[in-house]
C-alpha cells in the first residue's frame, strides 16, 4: 500500500515537473500565438490543431500551454503568500501563547468562516483584476488553515528540550522562532504548499470562468467560460482546457499527499 | 434556563462580532472603491437623478465622519435595506430572497448525495482496507477531489445531455410545460440530477477520504476489539459500533463545507442556468451590479455563520460526551 501511495506521489511529481517545464517553455513550445486569430473557427482536432480551434479560430493547444503558465504562476504565487502569512500569524500565536494567541486565533477563526470566494469576487469586480491582484487576493484569503497548522507545531515544539536549551543560553525569541523552531515545523508546511497551489489554481480558474479573471492573459478558466457557449458545436473547446486544470491539480494533490506521508510519519495512517 | 439554551444564546451572541466584521468589510469596500459610494449601493450615477443623488447622500450621511457613516450603514442594514438594484429595479433583499429556495433545493440534494455516496465509499474503503477495492476507491476519491466543479459540469452536459440526451442542459423546470403535483416534482428531479452530481462530487470525495480515515482510527480502538471478541457479527461491529463513532469528526467538516458549498453553487448554477443565488451572483458580476454583489456576500456570510452554529448544536445531540457550560 505504501508503495502504491508513493508511486502516486512519484507520478504526480513527474507530471508536475513536466507541466512546469511546458509552462516555462510556453513561448517555444506553443505552435501558434495563442491570441492570433485563425482562419477556421471551431475546427475539430486535426494535425494542424491537435486540440482544435476556438470560436475565434485560435489554436486551443497553444492557449492551453499559455494558460497553464498563468495557472501555475497564480497558484504558486498565492500559495507562497498564504504560507508566509500563515507562518507570520501562526508562529507567534503558538510560541507566545497567552493573550496574543487568543487574539490571533479569534482573527483566524473569523477569516475561516468568511466566504472567501465571494469576497474575492466582490473585490475583483469592484477594483478590477490583474494577475498580480489575483495572486495577492487569493493569497491573503487562504492563510487561516495554514496558520492553525503552524500554531499547533509551534505549540508543541516550544516545549521541546532544544528550545529550552536555546533559551537557557540566552537566544532571543525571534532567533528561537526562526532558527530553531521554524525549520522543525517545515515538514508540516511543505505539503501544504503543494496542496494550496492546487487549491489556488482551481480558485483562479473559477474566477476566470465567471468572468472576473485578468482579461489580458490567456487563462484556462476563461477558455471554459467561452466553451459554455460553444460546446454544443465543439466539444473540444470544453474538454481540453478543463483536462489541463484537472491534470495539474491532480498531480499537485498527489505530490502533497505523498509529501505528507513521507515528512509526517505521525500523520501516517495506521 | 437550561444549559443548552444558555449555550445557544452564548453562541448567537458570539456570532454578532463576526456579522459586524463582514458588514465592516462591505463598508470598507464601498468607501475604498473608486467613485461615489452611491454608485455602489444604488447603481451607476447615470441611473439616479442629481436630485435623488443629493437626497441619498443626505440620507446615507456621506458628509459625516466615517464612524457615523458606519453606524448609519448598520442601521440601514438592520432595517433590512441591503441597497437597491437599479438594473433589476428591485430592492437587493427581494432579489436574493426570491432566489434562496432554488439554491436550497440544489445544495440539499448535493449534500445528501455526497454524504450518502461518499460515506458508503469511505466505509467500504475502510472495511476493505489495503485491498484492490480500497485502492480504487482511494484513486476515485482523489480524482473527484481534484476535478474542477465547472469542468465536471461541462463534461456531464457533453455526455449525458448533448450526446445521450438523458437529462436537460439547463433550468429547474421544463419551460412552457410547467406541471403541478407529482409530475412537477419529477420534472424538477429530472433537472436536478446533473447539477447535484456536479456540485456534490468534490464533497463526496472529501467525505469518502474523511470517513475512511476516521473509520480506520476507530476500528483500531479497544472497544472494537471487545466487540469482535464478544463474537458480534461483522455488520454490527462496523455499523453499530464503528461507524457511529467515526461520523463525529465528519459532522464538523460537513458544517464548514456547507458554507463553502456556496462557491460550488455559483459555478454549478452558472453552468446549468439554475435559478438560485449562484445564478444571481453570476448575473450581478456580468451587469456590474455592485449593490447586489455586496448583498449576496453579506447574505452568504450570515448563512455560513448560522451553519457553523447549527453544526455545533447538532454535535450536542450526537455526542453525549460533550456537555456545554453556560459560562
Amino acid at each position: 500500500m505504501r508503495y502504491q501511495r508513493h508511486r502516486g506521489g512519484l507520478i504526480g511529481l513527474v507530471v508536475v515537473v513536466a507541466l512546469a517545464a511546458v509552462a516555462i517553455l510556453a513561448p517555444t513550445i506553443a505552435p501558434y500565438d495563442p491570441l492570433a486569430l485563425g482562419d477556421v473557427a471551431l475546427s475539430a482536432p486535426s494535425r494542424d490543431h491537435p486540440m482544435g480551434t476556438d470560436h475565434l479560430g485560435r489554436d486551443i493547444l497553444s492557449s492551453v500551454v499559455w494558460g497553464l503558465r498563468v495557472s501555475l504562476v497564480v497558484g504558486v504565487g498565492s500559495a507562497l503568500i498564504s504560507v508566509v502569512v500563515g507562518i507570520l500569524i501562526g508562529a507567534p500565536a503558538g510560541y507566545f501563547r497567552s493573550r496574543l494567541d487568543g487574539l490571533l486565533m479569534r482573527a483566524t477563526d473569523a477569516f475561516m468562516v468568511l466566504p472567501t470566494f465571494f469576497l474575492i469576487l466582490l473585490v475583483a469586480s469592484v477594483f478590477g483584476t490583474s494577475i498580480g491582484k489575483l495572486i495577492a487576493l487569493i493569497g491573503i484569503t487562504n492563510w487561516p488553515p495554514i496558520a492553525r497548522l503552524v500554531r499547533a507545531e509551534f505549540l508543541s515544539l516550544r516545549e521541546r528540550e532544544f528550545t529550552l536549551a536555546a533559551r537557557t543560553i540566552g537566544v532571543g525569541h525571534l532567533m528561537i522562532m526562526l532558527r530553531h523552531i521554524l525549520p522543525n515545523a517545515l515538514p508540516v508546511v511543505i505539503p501544504t504548499l503543494s496542496l494550496r497551489t492546487a487549491g489556488a489554481i482551481i480558485t483562479e480558474a473559477s474566477l476566470s470562468f465567471l468572468g472576473v479573471g485578468d482579461p489580458n492573459v490567456v487563462s484556462l478558466g476563461q477558455m471554459l467560460m467561452y466553451a459554455l457557449q460553444f460546446m454544443r458545436m465543439a466539444w473540444w473547446t470544453a474538454a481540453f482546457p478543463g483536462l489541463a486544470i484537472f491534470v495539474v491539480v491532480l498531480a499537485l494533490n498527489l505530490v502533497g499527499d505523498a509529501l505528507n506521508d513521507a515528512l509526517n510519519p505521525r500523520f501516517r495512517e495506521t | 434556563m437550561s444549559t443548552l439554551g444558555a449555550y445557544v444564546v452564548r453562541r448567537l451572541l458570539q456570532s454578532i462580532p463576526l456579522v459586524l466584521f463582514v458588514m465592516a468589510i462591505n463598508f470598507v469596500i464601498i468607501h475604498a472603491a473608486p467613485g461615489d459610494p452611491i454608485t455602489y449601493l444604488y447603481g451607476s450615477s447615470a441611473d439616479v437623478s442629481a436630485e435623488q443623488m443629493q437626497r441619498l447622500r443626505q440620507e446615507l450621511g456621506l458628509t459625516q465622519p466615517l464612524y457615523v457613516q458606519y453606524a448609519l450603514y448598520l442601521r440601514q442594514l438592520a432595517r433590512g435595506d441591503l441597497g437597491f438594484s437599479v438594473i433589476n429595479r428591485k430592492p437587493v433583499l427581494d432579489l436574493i430572497l426570491e432566489r434562496i429556495p432554488a439554491t436550497l433545493v440544489l445544495m440539499s440534494a448535493a449534500f445528501v448525495f455526497s454524504v450518502l455516496v461518499g460515506g458508503l465509499w469511505g466505509v467500504i474503503s475502510a472495511v476493505k482496507a489495503r485491498t484492490q477495492i480500497d485502492y480504487w476507491v482511494t484513486i476515485a476519491s482523489l480524482f473527484g477531489y481534484s476535478m474542477p466543479t465547472f469542468w465536471l459540469g461541462l463534461i456531464l452536459i457533453l455526455i449525458f445531455s448533448l450526446q445521450l440526451g438523458w437529462f436537460p442542459t439547463m433550468g429547474m423546470t421544463t419551460l412552457g410545460r410547467e406541471r403541478s403535483g407529482l409530475a412537477g416534482l419529477a420534472d424538477v428531479a429530472h433537472h436536478l440530477v446533473l447539477p447535484t452530481i456536479t456540485l456534490g462530487m468534490f464533497y463526496l470525495a472529501i467525505y469518502a477520504r474523511l470517513i475512511r480515515a476516521s473509520m480506520l482510527e476507530v476500528l483500531g480502538q479497544e472497544f472494537i476489539t471487545t466487540a469482535w471478541s464478544k463474537g458480534l457479527p461483522a455488520n454490527a461491529v462496523y455499523y453499530k459500533h464503528a461507524l457511529r463513532n467515526a461520523l463525529l469528526p465528519v459532522i464538523t467538516i460537513a458544517g464548514l463545507q456547507i458554507g463553502f458549498m456556496f462557491t460550488g453553487a455559483v459555478l454549478t448554477e452558472t453552468i446549468f442556468a439554475w435559478p438560485g443565488m449562484g445564478g444571481l451572483t453570476y448575473q450581478a458580476i456580468l451587469q456590474r451590479d455592485y449593490a447586489l454583489l455586496m448583498g449576496l456576500f453579506l447574505m452568504v456570510s450570515v448563512c455560513v455563520i448560522l451553519m457553523n452554529l447549527a453544526t455545533d448544536l447538532v454535535y450536542t445531540f450526537v455526542d453525549p460526551r460533550i456537555r456545554y457550560t453556560a459560562s
